[in-house]
């Protein structure tokens, strides 16, 4: 299997947004990120994923079975997700998540659950409405991890997390991706955090695919540049991909390859690339 | 589906202990239906347990579980079913105690009568169901608050003649109450049906 997710051609249409015509694939073995601002479609596009939305056009294969094939529900035992919020009921405790857990997964691990409650430092009998954000995050978390997945899904799944619970949560997640088998899709708004795991990243924007690219590819590509109004003039328009003005100068991102050795780049980051390449150029 | 179910019983937990005393104290009125009132009250537990679900988006986290849409809503029929003989089981044993307690002989028509209110109560579940899939469990309440005291006011009117009746009918009873247990039979299976189509209509999440 070359690809732990495949997703073709897929359309959502609600009122006032829409998937559109996405294409983008989660090559096995790899970390993606999935980039965009709030509202862009990150979210709509893990629930299409996993069946919990119904696409109106396309085609979505999961670990080599079609999402809306009988058969997914049973793929389902090799998927941690992890969703933009912790879904447990108020009075569930990490205690009762267990005997749920092993109800309905397959391969639930109970002892590596009970390794993680202990590691995140998790109350055993605490039930789920007196558990703060982080907390919360950290049992949806346990969970995903406990029951030997094959590719976990992650919406948002570090925020809420101080950083030095982000490294540990990071660190897990590398530990998962040293099994060549193993897979992550995983969407934050934290990009600092994608840039450090991530070996691809998609960014989306208004519900269309805007680039998908291996992250050291981009950091390659792309380059910043800081110059007078004057000199930006001389730049060509087709190396030039996000402009920033200020009252002294302008910060332009650009194709490193498309522009004159004489003009001196800075390295750029993934943040700023997304952020240049979403805010498009500003007037100057 | 068995974690479904656990799942709903964890969550039921403190509204199980308000329906016991709730049995508890109408058993306890005289010359009122308590019994079958407890039976049919225990409905709301499935309820319940799907208003704890729409409160924390369970279904959302749900579906990226190794379970169907069919799993989750057969869950929720299970489950009711579950309850509903439970409470049967209970109010058995109250009424049993309970004519003990007051030195009157134990019929057969305790029996019945639970009987009766079980099957009934399940009709109700069948027919209540669809409508929370379909329109959420807040409007899906009042609906069923609408009914629940209009059928336990029509009960508690003839209360004194169920009794009667039940001893007039006592060569058709068995018959009547095989007749109603098919009819809930084929009402859930439909009922079921209806409610997968209207879960599935909807965005889960």
């Amino acid at each position: 299997m070359d690809n732990a997710i495949e997703i073709k051609n897929v359309s959502k249409f609600f009122g006032d947004f829409m998937i559109d015509n996405l294409t983008l694939n989660v090559p096995s073995g790899s970390v993606v990120g999935l980039i965009g601002g709030n509202g862009a479609g990150k979210t709509t596009t893990i629930k299409l994923i996993m069946g919990a939305l119904r696409k109106d056009r396309g085609e979505i294969k999961v670990l080599g079975v079609n999402n809306e094939d009988k058969e997914f529900t049973e793929i389902k035992n090799d998927i941690g997700v992890v969703l933009d919020e912790a879904y447990f009921p108020e009075e569930i405790t990490p205690k009762t998540v267990n005997n749920i857990m092993k109800r309905t997964y397959k391969n639930w691990d109970e002892d590596l659950y009970f390794g993680y409650i202990e590691k995140f430092k998790l109350p055993f009998k605490k039930p789920f409405k007196k558990f703060s954000r982080g907390m919360k995050m950290k049992l949806a978390i346990s969970v995903a991890l406990s029951h030997n997945s094959r590719l976990l899904i992650l919406d948002e799944a570090t925020s809420g997390l101080d950083p030095f619970v982000r490294e540990e949560i990071l660190d897990i997640f590398n530990e998962f991706t040293r099994d060549e088998n193993n897979s992550i899709l995983i969407s934050s708004h934290i990009i600092s955090d994608l840039e450090k795991i991530c070996d691809y990243i998609a960014f989306i924007k208004d519900g269309k695919l805007i680039f998908f690219e291996e992250k050291d590819r981009l950091l390659e590509e792309y380059a910043l540049i800081k110059l007078s109004k004057e000199d930006f003039l001389s730049l060509p328009e087709y190396a030039v991909k996000g402009v920033r003005v200020s009252s002294s100068c302008v910060t332009a991102l650009v194709l490193k390859s498309e522009i004159s050795d004489i003009f001196k780049t800075e390295h750029t980051t993934i943040e700023d690339i997304v952020i240049f390449l979403s805010k498009g150029d500003e007037e100057i | 589906m068995r974690g479904l179910i656990l799942k709903d019983s964890f969550c039921i937990i403190r509204q199980l202990k308000f329906v016991i005393v709730f049995i508890l104290v109408f058993s306890a009125i005289p010359n009122f239906p308590g019994a079958t009132f407890a039976v049919f009250y225990s409905v709301i537990l499935s309820f319940t347990s799907m208003a704890y679900d729409e409160q924390s988006k369970w279904d959302s986290f749900a579906i990226t579980m190794p379970y169907s849409v069919s799993d989750i809503v057969k869950s929720k029929y299970v489950f009711g079913i579950i309850c509903i003989c439970i409470a049967s089981v209970f109010s058995i044993i109250i009424q049993i105690l309970s004519l003990l307690y007051t030195k009157k002989t134990i019929g057969i028509d305790i029996f019945y009568t639970t009987g009766f209110s079980l099957v009934y109560a399940l009709i109700f579940q069948a027919l209540l169901l669809p409508m929370i899939f379909k329109m959420g469990v807040a409007k899906g309440r009042i609906v069923f608050l609408v009914c629940f005291f209009a059928v336990m006011g029509l009960l508690g009117g003839v209360s004194e003649h169920i009794s009667s009746i039940v001893k007039n009918l006592y060569y058709n009873t068995f018959n009547i109450l095989s007749i109603s247990f098919i009819v809930m039979i084929v009402l859930n299976i439909l009922s079921y049906m209806i409610s997968l189509k209207a879960y599935e209509s909807r965005n889960i999440l």
